[in-house]
């Protein structure tokens, strides 16, 4: 019989907490992580999900959990072996790196190239530097194809094919087939990410990681440069109300009926 | 490298999107002549009237593989084109379509890329775009002598309203296509909503600020105060199953322009308030006085939701007694 297991790449990036407060940092091009708190990017705990549940449709399935970042980002990979993910791996950078796109994709598929994945999985986006261009510049490095923006999937039964749904703009979808191997982008909202077992979490704390150090080489001049990153305008465009909260309330529905008619 | 600024034109279902305008107006910004770039099949149509719309130069390149969108296709095509000529910029929409090819045609042609960016800046020749959901602005170049792919994120300027006397240049291009890996099949249409946001006087919206499930009850009762009143949400809460995906306002959800926008605890990320930005009057309430949502509020209120929204309720209700 026919074993059919798969080997699931899931790229998790290690972000600061949503409700984080962020200073510049001394180079003045990024934030600061001093007194942040990290945290798994909540865009990848769905790719991750929907790995653990074709895991759970074809079990014998293995998962590694790969992440880029200083040394502070393998609590991250730990919490996707908590989550359920079978290996964990860190390619490690200096402190206060900066990873561009081209940087940060040339590192997740020199570390992908000869390991035999069938699937590679990426947030939509990762939630500091929001860009969603990782998943698509790693398909393009390892020439594989892609689909990004994922709400649905499901592997042929000789595990040859994939299809998904595509989220496109305002509720319509894109259906495609996939050969495998192949990329996908995982959208937020496609599953609902489970919390740890007691079983995962007490494996994730023994458990040993992959450390990769030493990056690949960046062909030169080809990545855009950083200059600085600054605050946005502080003040707001409209006004605060002011008052206590009962002459607020008063005050807005006094603005609602002056600049409109539906009080 | 010419000094060209290349736009690549997108379209759904025969029709151009209005996205396009906005690229045009970004592009002018940025010094140098403007060509765009539109793929399909057939193509001429669609070339025709860009041309006639923005009055610049538009290439057409059209393959029978190009019916759907497919990236292996866009890449296939773009990169045939710059194997002739090679802009300075590729000016890409940062839209499912956009985002999905550009990165990677980047890597194809060995451009620098830059994803989602907001402005330009001609006085350095920098591009501006939003971390950190919008907590910071980053400011990004292309190295001299590196051309580069950029997304521009819809809604970030405002589209070009010039009139056109004279229609831009057509040039078409036909290619045959090798085999593909991805297959598009079709697209699928919306799922009809529980609820009509685009009818609706007021919507009363809930972001993840409410925290708590039953919260929701606050925001539908507010709703409820008004004859055409309608509850509308941020993504998050739709992802949570919190509320019916018909909820939900932004890109991905319903664009709406109600008399009276009432955001609750939403932050105001641009996939939110690309949605909502042209409601008559906007009001926000969050604990947050640097929230993006209040650079398109026209009013804010900067309290706890929890405890303003009640009171809110109370003056409304006697209001109507
Ligand atoms: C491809 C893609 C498409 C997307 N499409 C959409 C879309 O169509 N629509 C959409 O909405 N999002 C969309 N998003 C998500 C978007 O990027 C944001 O993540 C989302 O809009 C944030 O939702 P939010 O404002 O509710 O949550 P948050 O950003 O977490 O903001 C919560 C806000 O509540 C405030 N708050 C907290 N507590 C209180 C309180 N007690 N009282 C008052 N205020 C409080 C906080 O200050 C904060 O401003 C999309 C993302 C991607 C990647
Ligand atoms: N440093 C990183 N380590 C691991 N995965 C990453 C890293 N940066 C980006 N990714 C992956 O790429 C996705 C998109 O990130 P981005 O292109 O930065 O928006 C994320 O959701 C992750 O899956």
């Amino acid at each position: 019989m026919l074993l059919k297991t798969m080997k699931i790449l899931v790229c998790v990036k290690q972000v600061p907490e949503r409700e984080s407060r962020f200073l510049l940092d001394a180079s003045g091009k990024g934030y600061s992580d001093q007194g942040i708190n990290f945290v798994l990017n909540p865009y990848d705990e769905y790719a991750l999900e929907e790995a653990l549940l074709i895991k759970e449709k074809l079990p014998g399935t293995e998962i590694t959990a790969l992440s880029l970042g200083p040394a502070r980002t393998e609590k991250t990979v730990r919490r996707a072996l908590e989550l359920g993910a079978d290996r964990g791996a860190c390619i490690l950078t200096p402190e206060n790196y900066y990873l561009g796109p081209g940087e940060t994709a040339l590192q997740i598929a020199g570390f992908s190239r000869k390991r035999g994945f069938d699937l590679l999985f990426f947030g939509i986006m990762s939630e500091d530097y929001m860009r969603g261009q990782t998943g698509p510049m790693v398909a393009a490095l390892l020439q594989l194809p892609f689909a990004t923006a994922v709400v649905a999937e499901n592997i042929s039964s000789d595990l040859s094919r994939i299809t998904v749904e595509r989220e496109l703009e305002a509720g319509l979808r894109e259906v495609a087939e996939l050969p495998l191997p192949a990329v996908l982008t995982i959208q937020s909202g496609i599953n609902q990410p489970r919390y740890p077992r007691l079983t995962d979490k007490l494996r994730a704390r023994e458990q040993k990681l992959e450390a990769i150090t030493g990056l690949e080489p960046l062909p030169p001049g080809r990545c855009a440069e950083l200059l600085r990153a600054f605050f946005p305008p502080s003040s707001p465009a409209g006004t605060f109300l002011t008052g206590t909260m009962e002459e607020q309330a008063e005050k807005l529905i006094r603005i609602i009926r002056e600049k409109t008619d539906v009080l | 490298m010419n000094k060209d600024i290349w736009i690549i034109a997108e379209h759904f279902d025969g029709r151009i999107r209005p996205v396009n305008s906005e690229l045009i107006a970004f592009a002018r910004k940025i010094p140098g002549e403007i060509k765009v770039i539109v793929i399909g099949h057939p193509v001429k149509p669609l070339a025709e009237e860009i041309a006639r719309a923005t009055g610049c130069d538009v290439i057409g390149l059209d393959s029978p593989a190009a019916v759907l969108y497919n990236s292996e296709v866009y890449r296939y095509l773009i990169k045939k084109l710059c194997g002739q000529d090679q802009p300075r910029y590729l000016l890409v929409p940062h839209t499912p379509f956009g985002w999905d090819y550009a990165p990677a045609l980047a890597v194809d042609l060995g451009f620098s890329a830059i994803a989602s960016v907001t402005d330009f800046n001609p006085g350095n020749s920098t591009f501006i775009r939003q971390i950190l959901n919008g907590k910071l602005l980053e400011e990004l170049k292309s190295p001299p002598g590196c051309s580069a792919v950029v997304t521009v994120m819809p809604g970030s300027v405002k589209p070009e309203t010039e009139i056109i006397t004279s229609p831009g240049s057509v040039r078409i291009l036909e290619f045959e296509i090798p085999q593909l890996k991805t297959r598009t099949i079709r697209y699928l249409p919306a799922q009809p909503g529980t609820v009509n946001l685009k009818d609706a006087e007021v919507i009363v919206a809930a972001g993840r600020g409410l925290k708590v499930q039953e919260r929701i009850e606050l925001i539908r009762e507010l709703a409820s105060l008004f004859k055409r009143g309608a509850v509308g949400a941020s993504r998050p809460l739709c992802d949570q199953g919190w509320l019916p995906l018909g909820h939900q306002v932004g890109m991905t959800g319903s664009t709406v322009s109600p008399k009276l926008y009432l955001a609750c605890g939403i932050s105001g990320a641009l996939q939110h308030t690309m949605g909502m930005k042209n409601s008559g009057l906007i009001v926000a309430v969050n604990t947050d006085r640097k929230a993006p949502i209040l650079q398109v509020a026209h009013f804010c209120v900067n309290t706890d939701l929890s405890q303003f929204i009640p009171v809110l309720i109370e003056k409304i209700r006697k209001l109507h007694e």
